[in-house]
């Protein structure tokens, strides 16, 4: 998809200017010297009108300028007035009324940006003013018209995964009306809920809640159900994702299979059953439980006489409905929608890692999934929970949390959430089986932080389960009574403990799941450090990504309990519906563009490029715009200066610096600051509203993002007379961009300060800091600190600012 | 090459006296480096503790020297903690140019170490160059009564940079002893700590430690436990228990198994006897 | 960044006492731990909260540097390292745990013994 530029207007027009400064009712006018502001701009080059107003803003304001533009034929408004960020969509609007495209403004803040932190010093105020104004005016000159795109958007939507996060959305999606197709990689859904015991802290039986749901789910005439598939590929971008679905091979006719089970009493073949974690043992061809749907038998086909040898078929010969196909195929289903879901889930991690503990080789240690079968009075043992070396019910009882969480040694630093929880609910469930029992649970600290948590926490120690404060060092098994001798030191009593039990259960942590790579990379999303899928925002936009029209929910996103799931769920499925009522989107026309004739194809920026917009097309680059953020990223790494970001062009950035330094005398310092538009603008607004004074020897850029800038615009900086320049940008997860822009920002600085060492320039004089949103102090100190080192330095002299080469 | 060390030449003289025979026929000739001084042992952690790396330096330097006209830079160690010591100060002034050059100043009499020894253990030589076909073929003696329990202390598993395998799980001399037709017990006290140098500061420590490891090893079916380590050599023979089970190197057992009765010790030999008679 | 014994401890090998979240498991990994006086974990608490007394603890003089607790910290810490410090605080001190020349047996023990003990016990 390819931008339209706007071509009803004439490229080659020569630029009318009308300038607007703006009185606000005082703010403005008591400390800068408008009517000085606005001769100033009268006379600058393509200038047709300038005028000052106590209200630009208002109606008065806003018809003065729609009839300038008739009267004078003007096609580039500056306005000079408060911080963008309250009217810039309001005059944007007024050009698109008038004609004129939207993006042929440019607005300069001289409220908060400079009357109010300069109160106390109008004449250098007035003085800054009139430099921005000049930037301004030099920018809006090569500004080119953009087009906002529009894309239809329908109501079909991917769920992929079907646990309880993939059902929840599907359902909430299913009952707005939208058409959902779920697809789940195993032969039924129900994810890991359906194998759990009860669920804490109301002791519910997990399966009696969430099989109704599952019912649902395949009931719905909304819901198109695929299990045993996997998506295999997505292309294309909101409003029209691509999808291709394999669904594997059942070997059954699932409209002839009525669950019988007669072909599994007479299939030869047993192997380990996955659902209870091979503590049984199922047939060849097997229907996962009693209460999976789509409740129909398949055949495992790793195992199956038949597919592996070709002798048997006595599945075949028994079946009374015929519905056993062993010339069923792969399929491939493909098909378009409007939004994708990913609920992928989790896996638990692997505790044959952790040699120390024993699992794997020793019978008598278990992780918890395998006890939550154990418990359960339909699962393997009928509730009976025993040792695995001999059968006899286990007495001695002990549970050791963090296994896998919490733990730089294998790199899983982050707690997984619902271990503490889970191991009370079954310390609780075996405490309740025989109140005789002896259950200790050896704990680095117990997290009970949900509603009900803690009551429940109490509820156990009540019924005398016994918490020991320590991790456990290591355990050993005795060659010969099998039992388990747990080594450990409770740190509340400094005691070195050796206790010896029946079962140890080890209280394994969540992970991603193993396809999670393979997911984030068929659907070009980000992965946190913690391997999990990144949403956009940890705190504002939890559920969604950084590609439009994706979500994620559940424990995809991270570790979580049913009930954060569920909510998380809920969640996906309302903003996928808040974009889908849309009907049709815009997309922001502000993205990077490549120069055909200079791009070699080195393919470098592909690997920059956080989110994979960036592919080749004959031996080019090509941006995928819809993917695009316009973060820029791309731009510093391109070795022939051959990409450049739409309406920040490189060569824009260098005129507004070029016209900020014009007026510097010899002997004075500047300033030049970068200022992202998503944190470090907005906390110099605010620096305005605290009025926080800071130097007034700063000029101002605005950027999209700091990792847009590149070396050249930093010497050219320096070039044009600037003594200091500062960049400012979002600390990691306050930026609507990729955390990676951070790397990106780091490498433009590092590379800008070797070039200035190059021409033996201080590199002090180029200070890089991160600002979140609400913290002007910081930033008007950053501004301060380097304002007096560059007072300290002295200018740049004229003969090594001569020298620089852009 | 390689470094002997100062037990090899003391107390444990029959380790390597042993190690040198069983190489040999095995096809591997270890040659004593021409010169040699203490390693330095206990690795020092102290950032600032360079003094206390010079003296590996230097045997390092010496391998250096050595290896140049042999045009090997393997240095084999047999002991373990000469191994820990070496391996460590290796890794450590390659990771850190700085440090080096400042070793290298402070021994100014001395041709500058250039950090390209590699430093192994002889039981990595026994797996990686030697393999255990080679040794199954030269075993001539029936082994099968023997019930060995490896123990192989910290310094050939910890820290986790310097190890020879799994630090938690380590099976290269199960594997060894499995080779040699003997039958390897796998104990929980393998990894475990000997008590080191407190037999000097408490021997009380050590013997206590001693017969914890030697009742382990008997609870899990061992008859004999076999070490790299003089030290652990040393402390696990000094347990307080009256008829613990002994504790052997484990060329020793090669070289039982090899038939090369002639480089053992009297009372080695009379260990393997009476281990045979019992059964 | 610190003040008192934590400081010192930083100095000496560039760990940050404070990351120590006391789950215990160095101690429940110590071979040795029955013997001490002091268990390891409480050292590094008693580190963290700069008690100079720590440095009497028989416990500093009794690790062997096994590292096995190193190997198994949840927070990448290494107490070995922090107690190693610790005796080397007291050895610059001029404090040593045995005195060389009244050592029992001396002739019976092994070399190797004797020079890690004088480089870990004394100066």
């Amino acid at each position: 998809m390819q931008l339209n530029i706007h071509s009803g207007e004439n490229m080659d027009e020569k630029p009318r200017i009308g300038v607007y400064v703006c009185h606000c009712g005082g703010n403005i006018s008591n400390i800068i010297d408008v009517e000085r502001v606005r001769e100033f701009a009268a006379k600058q080059k393509d200038v047709v009108i300038a005028r000052d107003n106590e209200h630009v803003c208002s109606d008065a304001g806003q018809k003065m300028i729609q009839e300038d533009i008739k009267k004078y034929g003007l096609n580039r408004i500056v306005i000079a007035a408060c911080s963008p960020k309250f009217h810039e969509p309001t005059f944007m609007n007024l050009l698109a009324e008038s004609g004129l495209n939207p993006y042929m403004l440019e607005m300069v803040n001289i409220r908060e940006q400079d009357s109010w932190v300069h109160s106390d010093d109008p004449q250098e105020a007035t003085l800054k003013a009139m430099d921005q104004v000049a930037a301004a005016i030099a920018k809006v000159r090569l500004n080119k018209p953009l087009e906002e795109k529009e894309v239809k958007i329908g109501n079909r939507v991917l769920v992929i995964g079907g646990g309880i996060a993939g059902i929840q959305a599907a359902l909430d999606l299913a009952d707005s009306g939208c058409k959902v197709i779920m697809v789940e990689k195993k032969p039924t859904i129900g994810g890991r809920m359906a194998q759990l015991s009860y669920t804490f802290p109301t002791d519910d039986c997990s399966l009696c809640i969430i099989s109704p749901k599952m019912a649902a789910v395949a009931n719905h005439p909304n819901i198109t159900l695929l299990t045993y598939s996997e998506v295999e590929e997505v292309e294309g971008h909101v409003g029209n994702f691509k999808v291709r679905i394999k669904v594997k091979p059942r070997y059954i006719d699932m409209d002839k299979c009525v669950a019988c089970g007669l072909c599994a009493e007479k299939c030869p073949v047993k192997v380990p059953d996955e659902f209870n974690y091979g503590l049984r043992m199922r047939k060849a061809i097997y229907i996962p439980h009693e209460m999976a749907v789509p409740l129909k038998y398949l055949i495992d086909e790793e195992h199956c006489l038949y597919l592996n040898k070709g002798i048997c078929r006595v599945c075949e010969r028994i079946c009374p409905q015929k519905a056993i196909n062993f010339e069923d195929k792969v399929k491939i289903i493909e098909t378009t929608v409007d939004a994708i879901i990913v609920a992928t889930g989790y896996d638990t991690f692997n505790a044959e890692t952790i040699k120390q503990y024993g699992y794997g080789r020793y019978a008598n240690v278990i992780i918890a999934p395998q006890l939550e079968r154990l418990v359960m009075p339909t699962g393997p043992t009928n509730g009976r929970v025993i040792r695995l070396s001999d059968g006899r019910i286990a007495k001695r009882i002990a549970f050791i949390q963090c296994v896998g969480s919490r733990d730089e040694q294998i790199g899983r630093p982050g707690c997984s959430r619902v271990c503490c929880m889970y191991a009370i609910k079954q310390a609780m469930i075996l405490k309740r089986q025989d109140i005789t029992r002896d259950v200790y649970i050896f704990y680095i600290d117990i997290r009970a932080y949900g509603k009900g948590f803690e009551e429940y926490y109490m509820r156990a120690q009540e019924l005398g389960v016994k918490f020991v404060r320590g991790k456990v060092g290591e355990i050993i098994e005795d060659p010969v009574t099998k039992n388990v001798i747990v080594k450990a030191e409770d740190t509340l009593t400094g005691k070195w403990l050796e206790m010896e039990f029946d079962l140890v259960v080890l209280s394994v942590g969540l992970i991603p799941s193993k396809d999670t790579e393979k997911i984030a990379k068929m659907l070009k999303l980000n992965i946190g450090p913690d391997g999990f899928l990144l949403e956009a925002h940890p705190k504002y936009r939890p559920v969604d990504t950084l590609r439009e029209g994706i979500f994620i929910c559940g424990c995809a996103q991270g570790p979580k309990d049913i009930a954060d799931t569920v909510a998380q769920a809920s969640a996906a499925a309302g903003r996928t519906l808040r974009l889908l009522s849309q009907g049709r989107i815009k997309i922001e026309p502000i993205k990077v563009f490549v120069n055909e004739d200079l791009c070699n194809g080195c393919e470098i920026c592909l690997e920059k490029c956080p989110l994979g917009a960036i592919g080749m097309e004959n031996g080019k680059a090509r941006i995928n715009e819809a993917i695009c953020n316009g973060c820029g990223s791309c731009i510093s790494y391109c070795p022939r200066n051959a990409i450049d970001l739409r309406h920040y062009e490189e060569e824009q950035i260098i005129e507004e610096v070029k016209e900020l330094l014009k007026s510097k005398s010899e002997d004075e310092i500047r300033i030049i600051a970068f200022f992202d538009d998503s944190c470090t603008y907005r906390a110099a607004d605010l620096a305005g509203n605290s009025r926080i004074n800071y130097t007034s020897k700063v000029r101002i850029v605005r950027i999209p993002s700091s990792s847009r800038l590149t070396p050249r615009i930093i010497l050219s900086a320096f070039k044009f007379g600037a003594d200091g320049v500062f960049i400012g940008d979002c600390l990691p997860g306050g930026s609507p961009y990729h955390p990676k822009v951070l790397d990106v920002i780091n490498d433009i600085v590092r590379k800008s300060r070797r070039e200035l060492r190059r021409y033996r320039i201080d590199a002090r004089r180029l200070k890089f800091d991160m600002i979140a949103v609400d913290t002007a102090e910081r930033l008007a100190k950053d501004l301060d600190d380097l304002a007096s080192t560059a007072e300290r330095l002295g200018p740049v002299s004229k003969s090594k600012r001569d020298k620089i080469k852009i | 090459m390689y470094f002997p060390g100062c037990a090899l030449k003391s107390t444990a003289e029959d380790y390597e006296k042993t190690a040198i025979a069983v190489a040999e026929k095995l096809g591997v000739e270890l040659l004593e480096l021409e010169r040699w001084n203490c390693c330095g042992v206990v690795f020092n952690v102290a950032a600032d503790a360079v003094m206390h790396h010079i003296a590996a330096v230097r045997d390092l330097i010496r391998a250096q020297e050595m290896g140049r006209k042999l045009n090997d830079n393997r240095l084999v160690t047999i002991c373990s903690m000469c191994y820990s010591t070496l391996k460590r100060v290796n890794q450590i002034v390659k990771d850190d140019p700085e440090k080096l050059r400042n070793i290298n100043e402070f021994m100014d009499e001395e041709e500058d170490y250039e950090g390209n020894i590699e430093v192994i253990h002889l039981l990595q030589v026994f797996k990686d160059l030697v393999g255990y076909d080679k040794i199954k073929e030269k075993v001539s003696r029936r082994m099968e009564k023997i019930k060995a329990a490896p123990f192989y202390g910290c310094a050939l598993l910890r820290p986790k940079e310097v190890s020879i395998d799994d630090p938690e799980d380590p099976k290269i001399m199960e594997e060894l002893i499995e080779a040699l037709g003997a039958e390897a017990v796998k104990f929980p006290y393998e990894i475990k700590c000997c008590s080191s140098y407190n037999v000097i500061y408490d021997r009380k420590i050590t013997e206590e430690t001693a017969a914890e490891i030697q009742r382990a090893a008997e609870r899990w079916g061992a008859n004999i436990i076999v070490t790299t380590c003089p030290l652990c050599h040393y402390n696990l023979n000094t347990s307080k228990r009256k008829n613990g089970i002994p504790t052997i190197y484990f060329t020793e057992l090669m070289a039982y198994a090899f038939g090369l009765e002639e480089t053992l010790s009297p009372e080695t030999l009379k260990i393997f006897n009476k281990i045979l008679e019992e059964i | 960044m610190f003040r008192g014994l934590s400081q010192k401890v930083y100095d000496l090998t560039g760990i940050n006492v404070y990351l120590c979240h006391q789950c215990g498991i160095c101690s429940g990994s110590c071979p040795l731990v029955k013997s001490m006086d002091i268990p390891p974990n409480m050292v590094v608490r008693m580190v963290q909260m700069d008690m100079n007394e720590v440095l009497n603890s028989k416990t500093i003089w009794i690790c062997a540097s096994c590292f096995n607790c190193t190997v198994r910290c949840p927070r990448n810490i290494d107490p070995a390292r922090i107690i190693n410090a610790l005796r080397i605080i007291k050895q610059r001190e001029g404090v040593y745990a045995v005195d060389l020349r009244k050592i029992e047996k001396l002739e019976e023990l092994p070399q190797i013994a004797l020079i890690a003990a004088s480089r870990k016990l004394t100066g």
